[in-house]
């Protein structure tokens, strides 16, 4: 009995410490949110002997084809990839980026209110999400919506951000966001080229040039997500090496504080952070902004 | 012997299937209950959520764009809901934003210049509980932008 007993406490001991052994390796590569026990909290002036959560925020594709658009660039339907080739890409690696331009392309058509293209997107994105296993962001009542509703802009917005939140909630709830990471990262990339695309080195448009230029904070999260992954994840570790060019090319744009950060708030109890900053973005970075995205994108569309 | 493996191996697996079943429940319960709190926001479509405890806190960098209007909305279960509070700090640590002793838990805003602003919630712990087991719940950050694509065609 005593010897039972025994046994099973050992077991379970080493049994647990197996199990947080390999949960603290999931927190990493999984990229759950991360705990950090260090105690950085006294920059506020308060003391909290606290875990701490790190929530990593990816660049939305949603979001950059708004700031494309209301900086005042056109729609270009030859910019974008093509729909219907879909079933060429093989492995998962390959599937999770092009899963990225395809939602990327869907936005952009959504947003300039091209619907008819972006439900062809839709099913492009349905059919490569369901050959990776992200089936819920892709529901029959979903697509039902999104053809039901296809005249209405706010409601295919809608439509599509529940896609995006269920295929990264279900990614990460599976220890899959790699998967999530990879699909955003070729959906900014796909971002830069439609944007860098509009963009004239001898006479760029200053919206949009501004817009691109600020992708530099865009970049700088990417980064610190990529490098979060300890080496050794093939996924992470194809991918990063690709994006490195374009991390050294925004890492180089000086950017400047004019005046400091200051709040207000309106009648309405929306707050406006004052403040003034500008990002250099010189001819030079503009020809190899261009460069850069479209290479990238070209290899992430080649099969 | 078989019976002790038996037992453990079902332990094991039980703990497993609880920490699957309590991401789950945290997804689910985002789902359900804080989405509504973007109102007529859009979602940028990120999944922010987790299991917190008591005295713990969290924290999310994300970069805001000018000429955009955004909602930060904080959600939290109710056995971990009193004195929840997030602050917005810049990049230079200078707090903009507090809801301390506000008990909102949404903040509408936007920015002049684009930056990077650093969300910090923080879960305290109870000082009325003399117990030394502390309370959790699912914590979920929800970011949101407000359609000006309207207010552009119109301008334009």
């Amino acid at each position: 009995m005593y010897m039972g007993m025994r046994t099973i406490g050992i077991l379970t001991l080493v049994s647990l410490f197996l199990i947080s052994c390999d949960s603290e390796g999931d927190k990493k590569k999984s990229h759950k949110p991360e705990l950090d026990r260090s105690d950085n909290v006294a920059d506020s002036g308060e003391m909290y002997e606290s875990a701490k959560t790190i929530f990593y925020s990816m660049p939305s594709p949603l979001e950059l084809s708004t700031l494309i658009k209301t900086a005042g660039g056109e729609f270009r339907l030859d910019l974008l990839v093509s729909p219907t080739n879909n079933n060429q890409y093989q492995s998962t690696f390959k599937k999770s980026m092009i899963l990225g331009i395809y939602a990327a392309d869907m936005s952009y058509a959504t947003i300039y209110d091209q619907q008819n293209d972006a439900i062809k997107y839709l099913a492009a994105c349905k059919r490569v999400g369901e050959s990776i296993g992200v089936h819920e962001a892709f529901s029959a009542s979903l697509i039902e919506r999104a053809n039901a509703n296809i005249g209405d802009r706010d409601s295919m917005l809608n439509i599509m951000t529940e896609m995006y939140w269920a295929t990264s909630s279900q990614l990460q709830e599976e220890n899959r966001d790699q998967i999530a990471l990879l699909a955003m990262s070729a959906g900014w990339i796909e971002g830069l080229y439609i944007g860098s695309s509009l963009l004239d080195p001898d006479n760029p448009d200053p919206e949009i040039s501004k817009r691109m230029a600020e992708q530099k904070f865009a970049s700088a999260q990417l980064k610190e997500i990529f490098d979060s992954y300890p080496a050794g994840d093939p996924l992470v570790d194809e991918a990063k090496p690709m994006l490195e060019p374009l991390f050294e090319l925004f890492g180089s744009l000086n950017a400047t504080i004019d005046t400091p950060n200051s709040t207000s708030q309106s009648k309405t109890g929306v707050t406006t952070i004052g403040g003034k900053r500008t990002i250099e973005f010189k001819r030079e970075h503009v020809v190899r902004l261009k460069e850069l995205a479209e290479s990238l994108r070209t290899k992430i569309v080649n099969p | 012997m078989k019976v002790t493996i038996r037992f453990t191996s079902l332990l094991i697996l039980a703990l497993v299937l609880t920490t699957n079943v309590v991401e789950a429940q945290c997804r689910n319960f985002t789902k359900r209950k804080c989405m509504k709190d973007l109102g007529e926001y859009f979602s940028n479509g990120q999944y922010n959520g987790a299991v917190m405890f008591q005295g713990e806190e969290a924290s999310l960098m994300q970069t805001f764009y000018s000429e955009q209007q955004y909602r930060i909305a904080v959600c939290t279960h109710e056995v971990i809901a009193e004195g929840m509070f997030f602050e917005v700090y810049d990049y230079q640590k200078n707090l903009l934003y507090t809801s301390k002793e506000t008990g909102l838990e949404v903040f509408d805003f936007n920015v002049e210049s684009t930056q990077q602003l650093n969300i910090r919630i923080v879960i305290p712990d109870d000082p009325n509980s003399s117990s030394q087991i502390k309370r959790n719940g699912c914590v979920s950050v929800l970011v949101g932008f407000l359609n000006n694509i309207d207010k552009y065609e119109t301008a334009s």
